[in-house]
């Protein structure tokens, strides 16, 4: 038996491999695990993820995913912004949500401007994908110094249908 | 004598083990706690959500059931420096809320997570030699273990 046998140095690097496949495992676990959950987080965060929707968009707003507006909203990055009529908005909305009617953006904002300047990411989103009237809000807050403006093109539709929990306003 | 390495590598097993069960079903919550930390970029953030219960479910099944329990061990000590290491960032920042350590249903303060991702790592880097240790060592008549070494 060499010296190095026995001072256990094979062993210890047999041990340092298998303790990085042991990680490398764990890794493809819970990319697996997630892949077949049934709401998915993405892997990475995409700013500018979905094209088709994107070219639609007013210049500056970019195009956010169900997935991507999930995950902004559970990191608390993104404050959600509901560009629907008010009543729309009191009958169920994602939690959490801004109400920003199009068709009353002006008093909208002077009500809720600390929290809207204040987040870091705006997700706009309207009664569907059919709808442009997020778009049109998205304009509005991008002409009133937001940042980052995105607008999720699903909607409200898309995210009831997607069984995502909802919140009445009283 | 030999009881005591394999209670030490059951019991981080289990808490590796229950720790990753509980985030890995709920990626949304421990993505918000990684977020929190604001040490990686935020494009990185769903990976290591997603990779770090991962991880600790694979130690924690190694250490369980003692296949590759010295991988394991050493696979647990790297996590328990990774976690000692941001929670006592944490802590230098002023932050003492609840880590996220454990997933949304137990709510564990920075300090308290600090003194168990140390306490599991001593335990591990114990299981970790005692296993490397062992790989060297010839059984006796009681189920013990003797060194080859004379040295040792």
């Amino acid at each position: 038996m060499s010296d190095a046998e026995i001072d256990g140095r094979p062993a210890l690097r047999r041990h340092t491999s298998h303790a990085c496949a042991v990680l490398a495992a764990g890794s493809l676990l819970g990319v697996f695990v997630n892949a077949i959950s049934a709401r998915p987080l993405p892997l990475v965060w995409r700013a500018h993820s979905d094209t088709s929707v994107a070219s639609a968009l007013p210049a500056g707003v970019t195009a956010a995913t169900l997935e991507e507006f999930r995950f902004a909203l559970a990191t608390g990055r993104a404050l959600a912004v509901d560009a629907r009529y008010a009543t729309m908005y009191a009958e169920g909305h994602v939690p959490g949500a801004v109400s920003l009617p199009h068709d009353a953006t002006d008093a909208a904002w002077a009500k809720n401007r600390a929290q809207l300047e204040a987040a870091e990411t705006l997700v706009v989103y309207c009664a569907s994908a059919n709808c442009d009237n997020a778009g049109s809000v998205a304009r509005a807050l991008l002409s009133r110094g937001c940042k980052d403006v995105r607008v999720f093109a699903g909607g409200w539709k898309l995210w009831r249908e997607s069984g995502l929990p909802s919140e009445v306003s009283p | 004598m030999s009881r005591l390495p394999v209670a030490a590598a059951r019991l981080v097993g289990a808490v590796f083990l229950v720790s990753g069960m509980m985030k890995i079903f709920d990626g949304a919550h421990f993505a918000t706690s990684v977020a929190s930390y604001a040490l990686s970029d935020e494009t990185l953030t769903g990976t290591v959500a997603l990779v770090l219960p991962g991880m600790e479910v694979a130690a924690g099944v190694c250490l369980m059931t003692r296949r590759h329990c010295a991988a394991g061990a050493l696979a647990a000590l790297a996590l328990s420096l990774v976690f000692f290491s941001v929670l006592a960032w944490r802590i230098a920042q002023g932050d003492t809320a609840d880590c996220g350590c454990l997933g949304e249903n137990l709510k564990s303060s920075v300090p308290v997570s600090l003194a168990r991702a140390g306490a599991l790592g001593v335990l591990a880097s114990y299981v970790f030699v005692h296993e490397t240790y062992r790989a060297h060592a010839a059984p006796r008549g009681d189920g013990t273990f003797v060194s080859n070494d004379a040295s040792v």
